[in-house]
């Protein structure tokens, strides 16, 4: 809404409501005008009437006078003198007071009725006088009386009656003006109910408004809570939302076991970078079109990125069921203009225990590390939270804080494992393999090592450490025995770097090794995925005459065309690929294709592993060369492997049998 | 002849003079100015010596039926008169000589100091004026009993109060 429009609008409503209350002001004004009008009207018409009644009366107390008198002096007995008096006392009374201002005004000739009243009131003594002239019983002494009585007779009942007929009208005229008072009231009864309704019908109308405007506020109101909480892209609840009612799940005594799934989209980076984010958004929205499809979640948010979660009441198993559901729905095609685009998802679960309270943040905490584990276990997969990934992660952190100083207090030891060549068993070449005796998270090996160190950038570091070490600690070895061969193993981080090369042909120099004596290992996947980086390095260093081994070959996926591009003079069998060898017959002719094809390829083959005689006599049937394992010594300190390797008598020298 | 006609003159002026004041000459203090009724039935004269005992009052108003001037009026308090005699009622009836009567509730005449006037401006009534009492409501001090209706319970020339109901 624009704002000129709302001043508008609230301006007509405030002039609307401002008018009403004017006619409503102007009809109340109105109607007690109107009331007043007809009561003064009565209250005049009821005064003159009732003076023009005294009029009336005026004659007759006249008469009454003359009568009473007459009677007297006819003798006649029923007639007092104090009743002479009286009526006369009345109508004297009565002249005077008639003859008052305000009497006169209720005629209609003034000035007539005036002059009759005054006359007679002037002539009022000569009438006493005449009065108390009369004698009992001697009708001659009321002459006088009778003639002023005479006098003013015709006057007194003309007055009379002109005030009789004035009364009639006045009472027609009154009963008329009532008449119309009443109608007049009767009208502005029903002016006033049909303004009350319309006024009624009016406030409804305001009503009926703000109701609308009230209802329009809520759809409002829940559009922008909506957009609040809702994640644009997809329509799923955002992350803030989904804390939200997470939370009020918590808190709800009501709620029983309920799951909460963490899913991350393994490989959507890519996408993204490949085609476009366009299309990322695109999958995105085709991903949670698909995760609401599942009706089974009560909860469905994109948290962010590539980020999702689901909430799913329950026991364990029904989220085991739904991630199952998710990782299968979401891994279907994806079609983007043309391009199949393939997705799949890594999923953290992590149970609500009802025993034991865990705020959302711990349950998220859980979840994560759960989906951290399903990421480690190679994606494509869920994990359930267990309580020893919180020990895991925090001894994982204790590893990582400590790094740095371990490879500076030089706390991480080296030690070596003999490779073991022909029927003689004889040590030809030994691995240095890393291992840090922690003391409160325990031995960590190289692997583990390796893996913290190459997440928190200190690869290259401990690369080099362990190179340097390992050169320094073999030097004592190569002078009892100079043909031995020194196996390191490398990692692409470390591999990758400018200063490999001068590295590691600076260790040599400086331990005074050969660099024909030094073997460096490359897993089969980290020469794989990084060749384009180390490629340029491995090159520079075979052609100083240090070698290449691949190492955990048939470890998981191996690809055998790929073998042919990078250099290297030996390849490591992964021990799991031997596990069978004593039961199962093609694991032998497998090796034995293994053995040819190494050779052809001008390498050499050793199997890593070893651990039982019948596994060693059908490797050896099978063409195997070199063998590197438990079966013939376990990892051993310099010192120890110098006393191994001095020659000794064929009595005391220990042959594995 | 002479001598007993000039006394029957002498004695006709004396009367007419009599006479005539008698007329003006108020009530004596024994005769009832009016009669008051009361539940009972049994009227009884109210006389000046009466009023006296009652004791009077004094308001200044102006009148019915004369002109707007202010009048110092004088006469005993209505209500006074009603509890001296001990009567108790609702309304009563008020008569005045010349016939006309009207009708009082007894909760205006305890609400309001309404007189039975016996004397204004120092004169004492008499028939001709009004008298000899006449109910005066206190219109100029109470103006919102100034009404048609007020004004046409000021009876005047009171022949009797009676109790209604």
């Amino acid at each position: 809404m624009k704002l000129n429009t709302k001043t508008l609008t609230g301006q007509w409503s405030l002039m609307r409501s401002a008018l009403v209350i004017v006619l409503f002001v102007v009809g109340m004004i109105f109607t007690q005008i109107t009331i007043n009008t007809a009561v003064t009207e009565f209250d005049r018409r009821e005064f003159y009437s009732a003076r023009l009644e005294e009029v009336g009366q005026f004659g007759w107390e006249y008469r009454t006078f003359f009568e009473t008198a007459i009677a007297i002096a006819k003798g006649e007995d029923w007639a007092t003198r104090k009743d002479m008096n009286r009526a006369l006392d009345i109508f004297w009374s009565r002249t005077h007071t008639l003859a008052q201002a305000d009497y006169i005004e209720a005629y209609d000739d003034q000035d007539k009725a005036q002059l009759i009243v005054n006359r007679l009131k002037d002539d009022l003594p000569n009438f006493e006088k005449a009065a108390n002239a009369i004698v009992e019983g001697k009708p001659e002494t009321a002459a006088d009386l009778e003639k002023l009585y005479f006098a003013h007779r015709q006057e007194v009942l003309n007055l009379a009656q002109a005030a009789y007929h004035k009364r009639r009208n006045k009472a027609a005229s009154a009963l008329e003006a009532q008449f119309e008072a009443t109608n007049m009231l009767k009208s502005l009864n029903i002016a006033l109910g049909a303004g009350g309704l319309l006024g009624f019908l009016y406030l409804l109308f305001e009503l009926f408004r703000s109701m609308k405007l009230a209802r329009k506020l809520h759809e409002t109101n829940r559009k922008v809570r909506e957009v609040a909480e809702t994640d644009f892209l997809t329509g799923l609840y955002n992350r803030r939302a989904f804390s939200e009612h997470l939370e009020k799940l918590q808190a709800d005594d009501q709620t029983s076991e309920f799951n909460l799934l963490l899913l991350d989209l393994d490989g959507f980076k890519p996408i993204n970078d490949r085609l476009g984010h366009v299309a990322g958004d695109l999958v995105l929205k085709e991903i949670g079109k698909r995760l609401k499809s599942l009706a089974d979640a009560s909860l469905i948010a994109r948290l962010g990125g590539d980020e999702f979660a689901l909430v799913v009441d329950g026991p364990q198993d029904i989220a085991a069921e739904l991630a199952e559901k998710v990782i299968e729905v979401i891994s279907a095609r994806i079609d983007y203009e043309g391009a199949t685009v393939s997705i799949t998802g890594s999923i953290g679960i992590t149970t609500s225990d009802r025993g034991q309270y865990r705020t959302m943040s711990d349950l998220m905490h859980e979840a994560d590390l759960a989906l951290y584990e399903a990421k480690g276990r190679g994606r494509r997969q869920s994990c359930f939270y267990h309580p020893s990934m919180a020990s895991e992660l925090r001894r994982r952190v204790q590893i990582e804080e400590e790094l740095t100083n371990a490879i500076q207090n030089q706390a991480i030891e080296i030690v070596f494992q003999p490779i073991v060549k022909g029927p003689d068993q004889k040590i030809v070449a030994f691995e240095a393999l890393s291992r840090w005796l922690h003391p409160v998270t325990g031995t960590i090996g190289p692997e583990e090592m390796f893996d913290i160190a190459d997440e928190i950038g200190l690869g290259p570091a401990l690369g080099n450490y362990v190179l340097e070490q390992a050169c320094r600690s073999a030097k004592p070895i190569f002078d009892a025995a100079p043909d031995i061969e020194l196996s390191i193993n490398i990692r692409p981080s470390h591999a990758s770097g400018q200063n490999f090369v001068e590295s590691c042909l600076q260790a040599i120099s400086v331990n005074g090794l050969k660099s024909q004596r030094l073997v460096l290992e490359f897993t089969e996947n980290d020469m794989a995925q990084n060749y384009g980086q180390i490629g340029e390095n491995l090159s520079a260093l075979s052609a100083a005459g240090i070698r290449i081994a691949i190492d955990d070959f048939g470890k998981g996926y191996s690809s055998y065309a790929r073998l042919t591009q990078f250099p290297f003079s030996l390849l490591k069998l992964d021990s799991s690929l031997i596990t069978h060898i004593e039961t199962d017959s093609r694991v032998s002719a497998m090796v034995s294709a293994l053995v040819s094809m190494t050779r052809k390829l001008g390498a050499e083959l050793i199997v890593e592993g070893v651990e039982t005689g019948a596994q060693y006599s059908k490797l050896k049937s099978a063409g195997v060369t070199r063998f590197q394992g438990f079966l013939f010594a376990m990892p051993m300190t310099a010192d120890d492997l110098l006393t191994w390797l001095k020659p000794r008598s064929p009595a005391s020298r220990d042959r594995v049998f | 002849m002479r001598s007993s006609s000039l006394s029957g003159i002498l004695f006709a002026a004396l009367a007419i003079l009599v006479l005539q004041t008698a007329q003006a000459t108020p009530a004596k203090a024994s005769e009832p100015l009016f009669t008051l009724t009361p539940n009972s039935g049994t009227s009884v004269g109210v006389t000046d010596s009466d009023l006296t005992e009652i004791g009077s009052t004094e308001i200044k108003t102006h009148l019915v039926g004369e002109s707007e001037d202010i009048a110092t009026v004088r006469g005993v308090l209505f209500s006074k008169l009603l509890d001296h005699f001990n009567v108790s009622a609702d309304r009563m009836l008020v008569t005045g000589l010349d016939g006309y009567s009207a009708e009082i509730p007894v909760e205006e005449l305890q609400n309001y100091p309404v007189l039975i006037a016996i004397e204004i401006n120092g004169d004492r009534l008499s028939v001709r004026s009004k008298g000899p009492s006449w109910v005066v409501y206190p219109f100029t001090d109470y103006p919102e009993i100034h009404d048609q209706l007020r004004e046409a319970r000021s009876v005047w020339q009171i022949a009797d109060i009676s109790v209604l109901q």
